[in-house]
């Protein structure tokens, strides 16, 4: 979408729904941040088309697919049932306020954990409506919490070993939010709104937090983070990684230090690597 | 060849290999400089580590056991001799890390330093260091490993850093 034209938004909550031709409607909500990005966690509840997803502002899809029986799959499926590796261009426009259209696109993160188990899990994850519907009447207050954090933390109070209000606080939003919390950080992460410094310090901090509801949205989280175009941001996505203990993400950092262009850090990611191979 | 240890994080230092476009040609970023504050009198402070490292965890601990919590260490090292080289001068001064021992050991200012030898410091370090990371797990382990040998006093650190520390320890005490 064109961030350009985001100041004559005022901050809000929506209904939206995009158009997919030759699939239908999909329908859900979302936020527009006082900085004039959309980056929000919505439920996508109409039709034959399910899941979580988080709004961008991307200008298109990558790592995901909608497939004949409807549903919105990741860029971290394996299992084939939910594609990958293809760009959704048919969503055409969130409609806001029932008149503004704003073209954007969905990155499916669907339901954190869809890609290991594949459909049946999907349909199980998918029968989870009550979680799921709390996180919704959650939203204003996600948003309000991450707002607050982001506000309280300037990249210019970290320091690696000075103890921050971030850490703490952080790991408290994640316990009561859940990965309604950490959509919504990636939402802001990946659109760059956030400090890549601050983010890289979030991202670190994620993979410390012991909290078992929220650790596939954050293992998710944290291999996507893996392909950000800034170093300081893969780096943080990296020792998150490693303090996440999770042998799955073993692929994905694996993959990420073979690619990793910048010598010293593929140095400190192989660190990170082999950390969380010992520890599996 | 004895080599000087500073301080750093890492991911400021990684314009050496793709410079910004915004950066000007001959010129680099400002991030180094927030790893080479000097002091009001113009010192930086460095620690020495001797030809095969046989100190280094021990200063790795000192200046960790120093922090508010434990988390990753980076750091730069450099041949001591290029430092000199610049010229820039190296004194022994003690140090204010948790090992007291290494304090009188191995801590040194460089001092004098102008702001023309601090570039080339920065450029030194950009093209000659070798940087090192400690996560947070190898720098509690080396904090235990310390205090086990009585180079650190448990009663010297932060509260959150002997909490770990303690825990540690503990979990290493043989059962009974």
């Amino acid at each position: 979408m064109n961030l350009a034209v985001q100041p004559r938004y005022p901050a809000a909550r929506d209904t939206w729904k995009a158009v997919i031709p030759g699939a239908g409607v999909i329908a859900g909500s979302v936020a527009i941040t006082r900085s004039g990005s959309i980056a929000a966690t919505g439920v996508i509840t109409s039709g034959s088309i399910q899941g979580t997803g988080v709004i961008t502002s991307s200008s298109s899809m990558t790592g995901g697919a909608i497939t004949g029986s409807g549903l919105i799959g990741g860029a971290l499926t394996r299992s084939g049932l939910i594609g990958s590796g293809e760009t959704i261009t048919s969503i055409e426009s969130i409609l806001l306020g029932g008149n503004l259209s704003v073209p954007v696109s969905i990155f499916a993160s669907t339901v954190p954990g869809w890609e290991e188990a594949g459909l049946s899990r999907l349909l199980s994850v998918s029968g989870q409506d009550d979680a799921r519907t709390s996180e919704t009447e959650n939203f204003q207050a996600i948003e309000n919490s991450v707002r607050a954090l982001l506000e309280s933390v300037s990249s210019e109070d970290l320091e690696d070993g000075v103890a921050t209000r971030l850490v703490p606080q952080l790991a408290h939003l994640v316990t009561a939010y859940g990965r309604g919390a950490v959509l919504d950080l990636a939402g802001l992460i990946e659109s760059g709104s956030v400090d890549p410094y601050v983010a890289s310090w979030i991202l670190r901090s994620l993979g410390r937090i012991s909290h078992q509801p929220s650790h596939h949205a954050r293992r998710w989280l944290l291999q996507r983070a893996l392909l950000s175009s800034t170093p300081i941001i893969r780096d943080g996505a990296a020792l998150g990684l490693a303090s996440l203990r999770d042998g799955r993400a073993l692929p994905a950092l694996r993959a990420a230090v073979a690619r990793e262009p910048y010598a010293r850090l593929r140095r400190d990611m192989e660190q990170s690597l082999s950390k969380l191979e010992r520890s599996v | 060849m004895p080599r000087l240890l500073r301080v750093t994080e890492a991911r400021r230092w990684d314009f050496v290999e793709d410079l910004p476009a915004w950066v000007p040609a001959g010129d680099i970023p400002a991030a180094p400089l927030g790893d080479l504050k000097p002091s009001p009198t113009s010192k930086i402070s460095v620690w020495l580590v001797e030809d095969g490292e046989p100190n280094l965890n021990r200063v790795i601990a000192g200046i960790a056991a120093g922090r508010q919590s434990i988390d990753k260490l980076d750091v730069l090292l450099v041949d001591r001799a290029q430092v000199e080289n610049l010229p820039i001068t190296c004194v022994k001064t003690p140090g204010d890390s948790k090992d007291g021992e290494a304090n009188g050991l191995w801590h040194f200012d460089l001092v004098e330093l102008t702001f023309t030898k601090l570039r080339d410091l920065i450029q030194l370090l950009a093209q000659h260091g070798e940087g090192r990371r400690w996560d947070e797990d190898a720098v509690k382990e080396l904090i235990v490993a310390s205090v086990k040998a009585n180079h650190i006093k448990l009663v010297d650190l932060k509260e959150s850093v002997r909490d770990e520390v303690q825990e540690a320890l503990a979990a290493d005490a043989p059962a009974g």
